[in-house]
């Protein structure tokens, strides 16, 4: 295979990750829960490393099964400590973030004193290295982004009537339990994705970003959802392109980057565009 | 000797970490901390690179502006781009620590003192090199000393501004009524919070710092009747918990900051299950 197959294998990759999250962010938005997405990339790291000690190789999909392990059982605890204490929502999601990423970075720097070899990619899940990626994970994650894309499309109308208004889709009849359960598979599997892509700190900005911005633009369910498209593509593509260029920088923070300069330019242009339309 | 000295600067960072934790915790805060310990991090590498040395007041400062700012922005993004509260934390904390990250890597590389991985683990270990000698006889270390002042300082705050603290926390607006400024709490709590993320750096790293004010804080939360009771439980937990963390992270030989957030997490399971199984049997008898 050819070197320009494979960085186009690559844009395609990534631009197909950050538009799967930022679909996803678009719902945890609508939810005001944008902070679980945070979470969840904290809390699967242990399970990404863990995976890693038993099978002793670096293949993404065993890595992804620890992590999607360990997403479940973050978001479990979440929801149990919500209903048996009386701590805060924000309070919870913090105390089981923390915890699981402690645990993570522990068994992390134990695994960096064993001579295992090809461990050195294991810290690029912290701020993520797009070069890291091979080929074949990048398809087995496109495949999965496409599937994931699919069920949202199907179910659509669904997971949106849950995300704005639960009450009256319980009324309507639906099971609530069944599409939470969803939403937390496919946001688990997604972010569990994307830290391989932009790393774990950062994970939260490919979720947040894109539909916050989309929010200054419109109110408007499905040009909220094209604008949140948009700027998703544009962040993933420019911030790939920028990091094959400048390889020592990390492509999460520069993705992040990206996307936080248009969220303010947007910010501006708005106050702008609104002030004009005061005066005249 | 190491392990005696580590303790106290972990017990040093956890102490004000608790207090100022259970503060947050009551005002229902807790992500703005996360927010401010992400964010010190462009401040130290932009004063880092204006001054050129690590220990100076100005990276000091410099952080506690950049800790300070992030509160203002998540202010400003609710208020004048009227961006819901999660969102806003998350496009402030996002953008500075991203910002942090690229200044990192575009300045220093990869080996430096500055290094990615201190953000994320901190440095504790390499604490103990720099020692403060009397003598012959080794009083404390560099850290130690940085890090002592500031909690004094917020034990103090805690101490003697109690019964302010509790009025707030327990009731905002009657407090506001009384003619006591909440604002005036609200930020010299949010700049106690900038300065210890800034001194506290070294030791656990600007992502896990939320562990430390988390965590004691809730464990203290299921034991306390009181807010008295909060206060002192969280300290005596956080203690525990760097005394544990130390000690463990010496013997398995891997980094000390994660194994204290850990210790802390596994204090809180603990108290956790034992609150429960007490709850269930005083329902068992009182049935």
């Amino acid at each position: 295979m050819s070197a320009d197959f494979s960085i186009v294998l690559l844009f395609f990759g990534v631009t197909l990750i950050s538009v799967t999250a930022g679909i996803i962010g678009y719902f945890n938005f609508l939810q005001k829960k944008s902070l679980i997405g945070d979470a969840v990339a904290h809390a699967v790291l242990p399970g990404i490393v863990l995976a890693f000690l038993f099978s002793g190789v670096r293949e993404s999909w065993i890595l992804l099964i620890g992590a999607i392990i360990a997403g479940f059982l973050a978001l479990t605890a979440i929801s149990f400590l919500l209903k048996h204490t009386k701590l805060k929502q924000d309070s919870v999601i913090a105390l089981v973030m923390i915890t699981f990423f402690s645990l993570g970075l522990t068994v992390l720097s134990y695994v960096q004193l064993k001579p295992l070899g090809n461990q050195a990619g294991l810290t690029d899940f912290l701020f993520g290295k797009i070069a890291a990626l091979s080929q074949n994970d990048l398809i087995f994650f496109s495949v999965l982004c496409s599937i994931i894309l699919s069920a949202v499309f199907v179910g659509f109308k669904i997971i949106f009537g849950f995300a704005f208004d639960s009450s009256f889709m319980l009324f309507k009849g639906f099971s609530g339990n069944t599409w939470s359960f969803f939403m937390n598979v496919i946001t688990i599997i997604v972010v569990s994705i994307g830290i391989q892509a932009v790393g774990v700190v950062l994970m939260s900005a490919l979720l947040i970003l894109p539909v916050t911005t989309a929010k200054l633009l419109t109110n408007n369910r499905n040009k909220l959802i094209v604008w949140t498209v948009c700027f998703a593509l544009f962040g993933a593509t420019l911030g790939t392109f920028i990091s094959l260029y400048l390889s020592q920088l990390p492509t999460g923070p520069l993705i992040s980057m990206i996307l936080c300069t248009t969220l303010f330019i947007t910010a501006v242009l708005k106050r702008f565009t609104l002030l004009a339309k005061n005066h005249g | 000797m190491d392990e005696f000295l580590l303790i106290i600067t972990a017990i040093l960072v956890a102490i004000p970490a608790a207090l100022l934790g259970v503060i947050l915790l009551l005002n229902k805060s807790v992500m703005i901390g996360d927010a401010i310990s992400h964010a010190v991090l462009p401040g130290i590498v932009i004063a880092y690179l204006i001054v050129g040395t690590m220990d100076n007041t100005y990276v000091l400062i410099g952080a506690s502006i950049a800790g300070f700012i992030t509160t203002l922005l998540i202010d400003f993004f609710q208020a004048k781009l009227s961006i819901q509260k999660d969102a806003a934390i998350g496009t402030a904390t996002t953008f500075l620590f991203s910002l942090g990250v690229l200044l990192l890597a575009f300045f220093f590389g990869q080996n430096t003192e500055l290094d990615q991985e201190c953000v994320l683990f901190g440095a504790i270990e390499t604490t103990v090199i720099e020692q403060v000698l009397v003598g012959d006889t080794i009083i404390g270390t560099r850290a130690i000393f940085q890090l002592l002042p500031l909690a004094i300082i917020v034990v103090l705050f805690v101490f003697f501004g109690f019964s302010r603290l509790k009025s707030w926390l327990f009731n905002a607006s009657y407090t506001s009524l009384l003619g006591i400024s909440i604002t005036k709490w609200r930020l010299s709590v949010l700049l106690l919070l900038s300065l210890h993320a800034v001194l506290s750096f070294e030791s656990v790293g600007a992502v896990m710092l939320i562990g430390l004010l988390v965590l004691p804080g809730a464990t203290a939360l299921l034991l306390a009747k009181n807010l008295k009771e909060a206060f002192v439980y969280a300290v005596i937990i956080a203690i525990l918990a760097c005394v544990i963390g130390v000690l463990v992270g010496f013997q398995i030989n891997v980094s000390i900051a994660p194994v204290i957030i850990f210790s802390n997490s596994l204090l809180f399971i603990g108290v956790f299950i034992f609150d429960r199984s007490r709850k269930h049997k005083l329902n068992f008898t009182k049935n």
